[in-house]
């Protein structure tokens, strides 16, 4: 699905650069469900942004679908972005002045579907996490685990086959965060390649590999038995 | 605590650089806007408040029951003998009349205007005496009282007291009293005074104070205290029916037109000038309305730089509610956070105040130049204005303050500081209503300047019935050259570089004068033909370029065309008579053929002779505008006589230097005593509308400039609400919306609020645009057009600066927007 080869990316202040990612190798097939961990300030969410196209590396290369985008301007990746990567965040990023079934359909506004296929859509996606009894409640009426469950609902409405989820569970608690793990596993059985960032090695049991990260190098990879 | 506040409020001003700088360079230009305007309208407004009493001061006027014409001047003998009559009622009456004269100083000839007044003028007009005394200076005949600037004008460099000038060639005067210059704000435009009593020498006019219908002076009275105006009117007009001349009756109106309202009364026939002929300064008349607009304008600005101050601190402080949290924890009282903004939002009112007054500063001469009126900032640092603009500026700033004080300052510590926008009660609501009106104020203002404007243009360019183009106007202003009008004529008719020659006793932009009410024979009352009269010569109408549309211009072709001077001896005259197309109307020929050839009179009496005037209608003339093109031609006729005060020459295209050089060598040689006075009619009409067209383009850019402040404010919003969607702005993009859907969605949200303000906005603009397009006679039909570009205008602004903020927002990498907390 993608490789990265010899991937770097610096940040460069006025004095200081920083390299967040160094020489970094990783390849990802097509269905696979993958952890990464480490501690903070190791470059887990640089990578995380360059892998889901918000951000471009220094150097190297990325090759998505075979197709490698280091070089890709932001209207091209963008493109790229909407078809097949849905992004799941720790903080859940709905918009408060929308309700559930307008969060989950903003992510097919930008896909030129027509607005029955829309709700239609929708309707679909939000049985599949369980909010359908809430569509037309805001964010701010939810609890964390249903905001979430939202979050989910938006990243794959558009039959995105890629989902990066950053912390997904860094604000929810145990039960709520198992739930929505559950739910990213069963996503994944049913074909949906996953990328998470995670600092809870129990949820990084349910991912098949487990690539560790510190000062920007892939210090270990683990597959699950 | 209060320093420490204001210390805040500076680091906090710093630290928004961009919201503080838009913010108080919107109010600092509205303040300035407005305080300019004020200048100017408490300038016009304040019109000759400085004579004393001037409550109980009134000029008499009096008003013809005839042609409904009134008038400034009031009749020669007539208010010392109501003074004497009515002691209790009356306290002082003074007169006045200026005349241009020919003064002699040493060998230097100049025309200037004298003022002839009672001896008691500077009772009634107080002007400072630099050297003299108010009460001697003009009891010797011979005596002279000058203005500083006109004693530095007739003697320059030199002490003028005990100078000596000489009218027209035989009067000498002494200068005995220097006096101040006159006041900006006075209607009084007269610079060397004389006794009144040698009128009669001067004009060589024995009868003059015999003449009880002669008007030909301004007569200034002052009541008693509680002494009613209307009452004593009605008085003064039975005693003079009862007493003087039982002719009187029916026949006139008397009126007691008070001192304040001089400046704005713009229809009065007879009129004093408003023209200061030493120093320049032009004190045109207003009407109300207009210094009513520009008050109004004033206060729209304020009021659209208010909300918008008001509308960014809301904006504002709605992102500092994490400050708020944390001040809280740290202890601060409600009251303490509430007064943290209001000192903040006055402290940045208070900014504006100054920089505005920098603005005013630098502006008001500008200003007052365009307007023709002399302004200076000084007037601001009176305790009055000064105290105004201070109440109103903290005014705005504590409004401004009140918001956030009320209820940013209740919000919950631990919700505050767990962070997120704040979303006050109806803030987005109030914040919406405000910009709604906002930007009604300004799309109303820009359609009112589009309407405005058209009408101005509408009206200068409308068809004035003459053409002024290559007319010399030249001034029949003395015996000689009146008796050298026919040689003159005739010399200049026959020159290559002059196409036409005539005269008359009025020519347009001149002020009409006599009345006459025509009667027909066979006819019942109800026949009207009320006029006024103009006495024409041979060419008059070819000359001035006015078009016959019915019948024949007067010609001496014709020889019963000329009228004779009626006089006791010859009590009966008849000539021909052409009408202007009004008084056609008003008669009911509505096809102005109807009208040649028929045969009216105008019988009066007088010192008991009987007159009778009979014309014959050989032509009626199109209608011309003597006067403003805001009121309505009036109703002419016009008779072919001698009683001519200009001469008029229509010089042929590309000849203008030899023509001027031509004529001036005739006048030399025929009127060798006078110098020539001539003008050009294309300038004399210009400086009719001069004034008049300036004050309005002022007024379009006032409009303009509270639009540009409504759309500061727009943008400060725009980048506000963009700061408060930023997060929302990284999950559409990360959620595959381009920076085009970002820029259309943010803008769309501002533009919505502006298309609203065009509903509100329309209808009212409407409203007081018809109202004021009533004051014109001549007036443009209002279109949909001046909205329709004005809003389209106001939406565009208000698109392309949300758009433009918008743009920088949405270029944003989601990365940065959507870090998680």
């Amino acid at each position: 699905m993608l490789k990265l080869q010899d991937l770097t990316k610096a940040y460069r202040t006025d004095e200081v650069e920083t390299v967040a990612l160094n020489n970094v190798n990783i390849e990802i097939d097509h269905g696979e469900f993958v952890a990464i961990m480490g501690p903070s300030g190791c470059g887990k969410s640089t990578l995380l942004n360059i892998v889901g196209m918000l951000d471009t590396p220094t150097s190297g290369h990325y090759y998505f679908k075979n197709e490698d985008v280091a070089g890709y301007s932001e209207a091209q990746l963008g493109v790229i972005r909407k078809q097949h990567i849905g992004f799941i965040f720790q903080s859940f990023n709905l918009i408060d002045e929308l309700s559930v079934a307008e969060n989950i359909e903003l992510a097919l506004l930008y896909h030129d579907i027509p607005a029955s296929e829309r709700k239609e859509r929708v309707a679909t996606v939000m049985d599949k996490v369980g909010i359908a009894h809430r569509a037309k409640h805001m964010p701010s009426q939810l609890s964390g685990g249903q905001q979430q469950r939202v979050a989910v609902a938006r990243a794959v409405v558009g039959n995105q086959s890629m989902i990066l989820a950053d912390e997904p569970t860094g604000n929810l608690d145990t039960a709520h965060g198992q739930e929505v793990m559950g739910m990213l596993q069963k996503l994944n059985e049913e074909g949906t390649t996953i990328v998470m960032v995670t600092h809870s090695p129990s949820h990084a049991d349910y991912a098949r590999r487990t690539i560790n990260l510190l000062d920007g190098h892939v210090v270990t990879e683990s597959m699950r038995a | 605590m209060l320093l420490n506040h204001i210390g805040m409020a500076l680091r906090s001003i710093i630290k928004h650089r961009l919201y503080s700088t838009i913010n108080i360079v919107g109010l600092a230009v509205g303040l300035s806007v407005c305080v300019l305007i004020v200048l100017f309208v408490s300038h016009e407004t304040g019109f000759d408040k400085v004579v004393p009493d001037s409550e109980r001061v009134y000029r008499l006027n009096w008003e013809s029951d005839q042609t409904g014409a009134r008038f400034a001047t009031f009749f020669n003998p007539l208010s010392p003998i109501l003074a004497d009559a009515h002691p209790d009622d009356v306290e002082m009456v003074t007169r006045i009349t200026l005349s241009e004269r020919l003064l002699n100083i040493g060998d230097e000839k100049q025309y200037q205007t004298i003022s002839f007044v009672d001896e008691n003028f500077f009772e009634m007009f107080p002007y400072k005496f630099e050297t003299g005394s108010p009460s001697s200076s003009l009891i010797n005949l011979n005596n002279a009282v000058l203005t500083k600037i006109a004693a530095a004008t007739l003697f320059p460099g030199e002490d003028a007291i005990g100078k000596i000038f000489t009218l027209d060639g035989e009067h000498d005067f002494q200068v005995t009293a220097i006096i101040e210059n006159n006041k900006s704000d006075s209607h009084q435009v007269s610079n060397i005074f004389i006794n009144m009593e040698m009128l009669p020498v001067i004009w060589n006019d024995p009868a003059i104070w015999e003449r009880n219908f002669s008007d030909q002076l301004y007569h200034y009275v002052k009541l008693a205290p509680n002494v009613s105006a209307t009452e004593f009117e009605t008085k003064a007009l039975n005693y003079v029916i009862n007493n003087v001349d039982k002719e009187y009756g029916g026949n006139i109106n008397i009126y007691l037109q008070p001192l304040a309202d001089i400046h704005f009364m713009t229809e009065l026939q007879n009129e004093m000038s408003v023209r200061d002929t030493i120093t320049g300064l032009s004190k045109p008349h207003r009407q109300r309305s207009d210094v009513s607009i520009f008050g109004f304008v004033a206060l729209l600005t304020l009021v659209i730089a208010t909300f918008n101050f008001i509308n960014m601190q809301i904006a504002q402080s709605s992102n500092r509610v994490k400050e708020v949290g944390i001040r809280k924890v740290l202890g601060a009282k409600r009251h303490n956070v509430a007064s943290q903004f209001i000192i903040e939002s006055t402290v940045m009112a208070i900014i504006a105040l100054i920089t505005s007054l920098v603005i005013v500063e630098m502006f008001a001469p500008f200003f007052g130049s365009m307007l023709g009126v002399p302004l200076s900032a000084d007037q601001i640092y009176t305790a009055e204005f000064g105290l105004g603009l201070i109440l109103t500026t903290l005014l705005v700033g504590i409004l401004s303050g009140l918001y956030p004080a009320l209820f940013v300052s209740g919000v919950l510590p631990a919700k505050a500081i767990r962070g997120g926008a704040f979303d006050g009660i109806g803030s987005a609501k109030l914040r919406a209503g405000l910009v709604v009106l906002q930007f009604s104020i300004a799309i109303g203002l820009m359609s009112a300047t589009g309407i405005v404007n058209n009408q101005i243009d509408f009206a200068l360019n409308k068809p004035l019935g003459y053409e002024p183009e290559n007319v010399i106007a030249v001034r029949l202003n003395n015996g000689e050259a009146r008796n050298a009008y026919r040689t003159m004529h005739d010399q200049l008719k026959n020159s290559p570089f002059i196409d036409n020659v005539s005269a008359g006793s009025i020519i347009p932009t001149w002020d009409l004068s006599d009345g006459a009410s025509f009667s027909k024979e066979g006819e019942g009352p109800d026949f009207q033909l009320i006029t006024r009269l103009i006495t024409a010569d041979d060419g008059y109408f070819d000359t001035l370029g006015m078009k016959m549309v019915a019948g024949r211009p007067l010609s001496d072709e014709f020889a019963a065309d000329r009228t004779p001077q009626f006089s006791p001896e010859n009590p009966h005259v008849t000539g021909g008579m052409v009408i202007n197309e009004t008084a056609a109307k008003q008669v009911g020929w509505n096809d102005p053929a109807e009208a040649i050839g028929q045969q009216v009179y105008a019988a009066f009496s007088f010192g008991n002779t009987d007159y009778r005037i009979d014309s014959t209608i050989v032509g009626v003339v199109e209608d011309a505008h003597f006067s403003s093109v805001r009121s309505e031609p009036a109703s002419l006729s016009f008779g072919l006589g001698d009683n001519q005060k200009v001469m008029v020459v229509k010089v042929k295209k590309g000849n203008i230097n030899d023509a001027i050089e031509l004529i001036d060598n005739v006048w030399q040689q025929h009127v060798p005593s006078y110098p020539i006075r001539r003008t050009f009619l294309k300038e004399d009409y210009a400086s009719f509308y001069a004034v008049e067209g300036r004050v309005f383009r002022m007024f379009i850019g006032f409009a303009g400039l509270a639009a540009m402040i409504a759309c500061i404010g727009l943008y400060g919003l725009a980048s506000f609400i963009a700061d408060r969607r930023t997060k929302e702005i990284g999950i559409r993009k990360v959620l595959g919306a381009s920076v085009m859907n970002i820029v259309m969605l943010l803008s769309w949200e501002l533009s919505k609020l502006v298309i609203i303000a065009n509903v509100v906005a329309w209808p009212v603009a409407w409203l007081m645009m018809d109202g004021w397009l009533s004051g014109f006679s001549y007036r443009i039909d209002m279109s949909l057009a001046p909205y329709i570009v004005a809003g389209t205008i106001a939406f565009f602004l208000a698109y392309a600066t949300t758009s433009a903020r918008a743009w920088t927002a949405a270029r944003i990498n989601p990365i940065y927007s959507l870090k998680s907390e």
